[in-house]
């Protein structure tokens, strides 16, 4: 009886054993999984040299902890515009050092996309410490949507003070992410009819046509259908 | 001259070796016949199937207990699991295999590229699109959000593609279609919510020439990085 439960316990620490070497390479077998996807997507897009440095910069990312995933579609959107291999390479570091100053404005625990969402904010001139504001405005929240606003009306021309203090602005009143993307609209449509992107914003957001001494006006800025801000007509002065 | 301490290591030396040698005889397997030692153990058998026999069955101090009870009891009763390493060895494989092989099965099933052709070019028209994106309907798996893009593009264009962030801008993932009137051309595609998107419809003329193009209904946009023109789409994350 003896021998047979020393074998038994013989048999349990050699299945321990086992089932560790086994389990232990399962995270470096799906990222393996994960490069060889990536690959066969950039195989026949980008010349082989490309590809390795590509696939090297991917990997990098990933063990930084990063979405490698971006990075890979970053370098197809290079191969579909034709870019040279040399750029495709050096616009993918470049982006994938604004994931990681992303990673460091939006916290470690920041998903997937609201580093893309980041890491494009950034690259509109966005600074770090405006992503960090808005994370925080929404703690264990989801910023994507906030962080693609702010960059969508800087787009517009929007200035990055203005922009950055109506969506945090916005963001601390606990609107949703239709809401956002309400006011967003509202605020190009009254850019196409010619206001200024700055009184635009403004006005939605803060019912003021200064921002910086405004607050949040529900009535100004949150109603989705309000009508849009025209511009003042230019007025004629008799000489 | 030899001290005591001297001898007594020889003494102990002297019983070392003797301890020894007797360890090694002991040790050394003895040779039994084969055919004595199935008789002896046919024998050992059958004694111990008398004994048995001879004991009396436990008598059953408690109740006897219901279906239920006996089968948690089934349950409860420690077990002595013996297995070979060579087996325990082939189970750890077999488990880190499932594994491996879900893992495999969970990326061969992601929506990396979410792209289904829908063009629905009739309710294109009759919703009066002329270009841009806008929701078409709401699908049941993964929580995506049916966007329909469409482009009004010039009478001569042979093919319009749309490529994108979400389909790893590749010009032959996503086709749109001609809508038989006034040169509109749709595509539907599943993007889900909650998410920031990329795009540029790609025209392509009779001559074959190719050319990148915004979407004009969505709000002119800086060129990307790699000097292209550019189009982004925010989708709120669906409320269902």
């Amino acid at each position: 009886m003896i021998a047979r439960l020393s074998f038994a316990r013989t048999a349990l620490t050699a299945l321990c054993v086992a089932v560790t070497l086994v389990a232990a390479p399962v995270p470096s077998v799906a990222q393996s999984a994960g490069m060889d996807d990536f690959n066969r997507r950039l195989t026949g897009r980008v010349d082989d040299a490309t590809r390795q440095q590509v696939l090297q910069i991917a990997a990098d990312a990933a063990t930084r902890g990063l979405p490698a995933e971006a990075i890979v579609v970053k370098a197809l959107h290079g191969a579909s515009s034709r870019a040279p291999g040399a750029k495709i390479v050096r616009i993918v570091e470049q982006y994938r050092d604004r994931l990681d100053l992303a990673r460091v404005s939006l916290g470690g625990r920041a998903e997937p996309m609201e580093l893309v969402a980041g890491a494009e904010a950034l690259f509109m001139g966005v600074p770090g410490d405006i992503l960090g504001h808005i994370r925080r405005s929404q703690p264990g929240s989801n910023v994507t949507v906030a962080l693609a606003v702010t960059t969508d009306l800087v787009k517009q021309n929007v200035p990055v003070d203005v922009a950055s203090r109506a969506v945090l602005a916005l963001a601390s009143g606990g609107l949703s992410d239709a809401q956002l993307i309400d006011i967003r609209k509202s605020i190009e449509r009254d850019i196409e009819l010619g206001t200024l992107p700055a009184t635009a914003t403004s006005l939605r957001v803060f019912g003021t046509t200064d921002a910086s001494s405004g607050t949040v006006s529900l009535r100004a800025g949150f109603r989705q259908n309000a009508a849009p801000v025209r511009p003042e007509p230019p007025t004629l002065r008799r000489p | 001259m030899i001290d005591q301490d001297s001898a007594l290591d020889l003494d102990n030396e002297a019983d070392d070796e003797l301890i020894a040698a007797v360890t090694r005889t002991l040790r050394e397997p003895v040779a039994v016949n084969s055919r004595l030692e199935f008789a002896i153990m046919a024998q050992v058998r059958a004694a111990a199937a008398e004994q048995a026999a001879a004991v009396p069955a436990p008598r059953v101090l408690t109740p006897v207990p219901g279906r239920l009870a006996a089968l948690a009891a089934w349950w409860r009763q420690p077990r002595t699991l013996t297995l070979s390493p060579l087996t325990g060895l082939a189970c750890a494989m077999a488990f880190g295999g499932v594994i491996v092989l879900s893992a495999w099965l969970a990326r061969e099933t992601a929506p990396t590229t979410m792209i289904a052709a829908a063009p629905a070019a009739e309710a294109a028209v009759r919703d009066g699109v002329r270009g841009g994106t806008m929701p078409v309907a709401m699908t049941a798996s993964n929580g995506a959000q049916m966007v329909r893009f469409s482009y009004v593009a010039p009478a001569d264009a042979q093919a319009v593609s749309l490529v994108g962030t979400f389909n790893d801008w590749d010009p032959n993932a996503a086709r749109l279609t001609p809508v038989e009137r006034d040169g509109v051309w749709t595509v539907d595609v599943p993007l889900l919510g909650g998410q920031t998107y990329q795009y540029v419809f790609v025209v392509t003329n009779d001559a074959g020439e190719e050319r990148w193009l915004a979407d004009p209904n969505a709000p002119s946009l800086p060129a990307d990085e790699f000097g292209q023109p550019r189009s982004a789409l925010t989708l709120a994350r669906s409320s269902s």
